[in-house]
């Protein structure tokens, strides 16, 4: 995402190829992902099906958080989750989806746990200072459960099934979860992926359901 | 949107009859202009503010990166009529704010300036050391409900802890404010004198959300808009708490307290299970903290509850109270600010007497001692 | 259903208000666009007095960057969080079906048609010659 135009070049050449299934981006770049000289990207992820998916992980152009840069690796790993969620802003308040109705986003190891509360934080803000941004017409939770998409590992739960399925019901839309593993990697959650106490009616969902909605061209890719 | 108010209040909700007897967490007093500090301030240090002003890591002289929808971040009733910014004339702020609410202590939190994130040390230290003198002379010994804080810039240590220490004598303060977008995390090494002494002197941290470190306001560089800004305030907050946390802050320094201050409170929960779910697999990074983090933050921690979370339904703000604990809640209303949290009609959600009271009184009376 | 007589209509300017006590309800009459609005004074999310909301147009966009004005002074914006409401209806802007102000009918009648009652105004003399911002509660 350094060069949009070199970018859009690499999309045109692949899109044919139905073995590529979406456009993976980083969640801490060099400037927040709803800047519009980006949009040429997304105009081609909406044209060819490709979800923009934005991974965990940063080019260390500022500060993984406001407050500064951290001493330890694990506070860089708390603070990530954040860098998802201004993304989230950033692609909404921008107006991204204004322009590109169709497009998804999928929000790749940013943990979940945290999204009904960033949610309500967001309405609540739009609702006072909607007028800095009249172009963004919708409140913002409801543009967030039809265009995201949630990797659900990391999930970040609360210890007891209860609040599990408080969370899941606070988020408000079973569309939106993506099972995910990260095999090989060393916060890859064991033999057990699938996080506890989440609900039976959603993982079917979120193992096939979801995936083939969200990723159109798995299915093209046979 | 749980509950609307579109009818006559109730007898318990008039003002005067309202017997709320509330501690009001964040208060924010204003300059009615930079010559309220002139008998406080050396000449040298007015000469500079003159010819200098504020020397912060943002672009503008006096006044914020972002127009921040509405003049001064205030409520548009809140401008004195004796003329004067909001906050800044004390017979309006008890007429329309520590009278009828029924307000009987109020924390000062003064944000002029950005006391805290002046470059230049020295004259940072000599604003800061005026603005506390000020705020005794012009509010507290006027109003006795009101009560001052000790404002620091950490930066310069040393200068921080002398500060301190002048005002630890005069005894008046009721907590040490820090910024939280300073040039590191609070949680580095560098800050800890200024912890080593608040814990002796038994006075709590207040962390009031605000301020610009120069690091961009999120983890993916600078947004274009408020509407984005006003959410990272508690981004920030959340990143200081982990980085106090995981540095082994609480650990170093078991009695210290801390006050969250206008970072809500609704990131809480996530973020705690965050910090627990990977505190197993990062644990050999940190071996200095002996407990799970949930476990600091639920002893050492306290959150201002303005702005207040509006969920969809009344039962989740309920959950969400709950997940924090209700012990970790202090009332603040943010008065004169645009988002401003009236006592009767912010939590939209029933409350018990008990858990009212804590919330709006005895929680804060307990952290802050009166 | 009661009407009651407010004001004068001399006595609001145009883009003014005038907050009225009627039945124990505070009651806010604006002035706007050679039309009379009355509602309730109190937001209904924390309770702001509407009488110092400020009074803007309503804002949309066809595009990002793109900002439009029209009915300009008809939208209420809360003094406090800056909910936007529409004088006319009481319908907030964000959600309009849910989060309104209770608002009232007004009318504006003159002296002489008044006399003839019924209506309320226990305090305020009503003159042949002028015309009265009528609020029915």
């Amino acid at each position: 995402m350094q060069d949009p135009d070199l970018a859009v070049e690499e999309i045109e050449r692949r899109a044919a190829d139905h073995r590529f299934v979406s456009i993976l981006v980083l969640a801490q770049g060099e400037t927040l992902l709803g800047r519009r000289h980006f949009w040429p990207v997304y105009r081609l992820a909406e044209k060819y099906k490709l979800p923009l998916a934005i991974h965990a992980g940063t080019q260390y152009r500022q500060a993984p958080s406001s407050a500064g840069w951290p001493s330890h690796r694990y506070e860089y790993y708390f603070v990530e989750a954040q860098a998802f969620q201004a993304q989230i802003l950033s692609l909404i308040y921008e107006g991204v989806f204004g322009k590109f109705p169709n497009l998804k986003v999928v929000l790749m190891e940013s943990g979940v746990s945290w999204l009904p509360a960033f949610m309500w934080r967001a309405n609540k803000t739009w609702r006072g200072v909607r007028v800095e941004v009249p172009w963004v017409e919708r409140e913002p939770a409801a543009i967030i459960r039809e265009n995201f998409r949630v990797t659900m590992q990391p999930f970040d739960a609360p210890g007891d099934a209860k609040s599990v399925e408080d969370i899941i019901d606070q988020i408000g839309s079973e569309k939106m979860f993506l099972f995910a593993s990260d095999y090989p990697h060393w916060q890859f959650d064991g033999d057990d992926p699938i996080p506890p106490n989440l609900p039976n009616s959603i993982i079917s969902k979120m193992c096939v359901d979801n995936p083939l909605e969200t990723f159109p061209r798995l299915s093209l890719a046979n | 949107m749980s509950e609307v108010i579109d009818r006559p209040l109730r007898e318990d909700e008039k003002p005067v009859a309202s017997r709320l007897r509330i501690v009001d967490c964040d208060v924010h007093p204003s300059l009615h202009s930079f010559d309220d500090l002139n008998e406080f301030l050396p000449k040298r240090w007015q000469q500079h503010l003159k010819e200098y002003g504020s020397h912060l890591r943002t672009p503008y002289l006096f006044t914020t990166p972002y127009p921040r929808s509405s003049p001064l971040i205030a409520r548009r009733d809140a401008w004195p009529p004796s003329g004067g910014p909001p906050g800044s004339d004390l017979a309006f702020m008890q007429k329309q704010h520590l009278d009828p609410l029924d307000v009987e202590f109020g924390i000062l939190q003064v944000l002029d300036l950005f006391i805290f994130s002046q470059q230049n040390l020295e004259f940072g230290a000599a604003i800061q050391r005026a603005i506390n003198d000020w705020q005794l002379a012009f509010w507290s010994h006027r109003d006795p409900r009101l009560k001052a804080s000790i404002l620091v810039g950490q930066d310069g240590v040393d200068l921080a802890i002398a500060e301190i220490e002048r005002c630890a004598k005069i005894g008046e303060y009721v907590q040490i404010n820090v910024s939280p977008r300073a040039n590191e995390p609070l949680g580095r090494r560098r800050y800890w004198p200024i912890y080593e002494r608040a814990q002796e002197l038994g006075l709590p941290l207040g962390i009031h959300v605000g301020g610009y470190g120069g690091h961009a306001p999120t983890g993916g560089g600078w947004p274009s808009y408020y509407v984005e800004e006003h959410q990272s305030n508690a981004h920030t907050i959340a990143a200081q708490l982990a980085s106090l946390v995981i540095e082994g802050v609480p650990e170093r320094f078991p009695k210290l307290k801390f006050v969250f201050i206008e970072g809500g409170f609704g990131w809480i929960p996530s973020a705690v299970w965050r910090m627990d779910q990977h505190f197993e697999r990062f644990r050999s990074e940190v071996p200095h903290l002996k407990r799970k983090p949930s476990e600091y933050v639920r002893e050492h921690f306290w959150f201002t509850t303005q702005p207040i979370d509006e969920p969809d339904e009344a039962r989740q703000l309920r959950s969400l109270i709950e997940w924090v604990g209700i012990d970790r809640l202090l009332f603040s209303s943010d008065y004169p600010h645009w988002d401003f949290d009236d006592p009767r009609f912010a939590f939209k959600t029933p409350l018990t007497e008990a858990e009212r009271k804590k919330i709006f009184s005895t929680n804060a009376r307990a952290v802050y001692k009166f | 259903m009661a009407r009651h007589i407010v004001a004068s209509a001399s006595e609001i300017p145009p883009g003014g208000n005038k907050v009225v006590d009627v039945d124990g309800r505070d009651i806010v009459v604006f002035h706007v666009n050679g039309e009379f609005f009355a509602l309730l004074n109190r937001c209904p999310h924390e309770g702001a007095p509407l009488e110092k909301a400020a009074c803007v147009a309503r804002l949309t966009s066809p595009e990002p960057g793109i900002y439009q004005r029209s009915r300009v002074g008809e939208m209420l914006r809360c003094p406090w969080h800056g909910w936007e409401f529409d004088m006319r209806n009481g319908q907030s802007w964000f959600d309009p079906k849910r989060v309104k102000i209770r608002s009232y009918p007004v009318a504006v009648e003159r002296g002489e048609e008044l006399q003839k009652g019924p209506y309320v105004a226990e305090t305020f003399p009503v003159h042949v010659e002028d015309s009265y911002v009528i609020v029915e509660v």
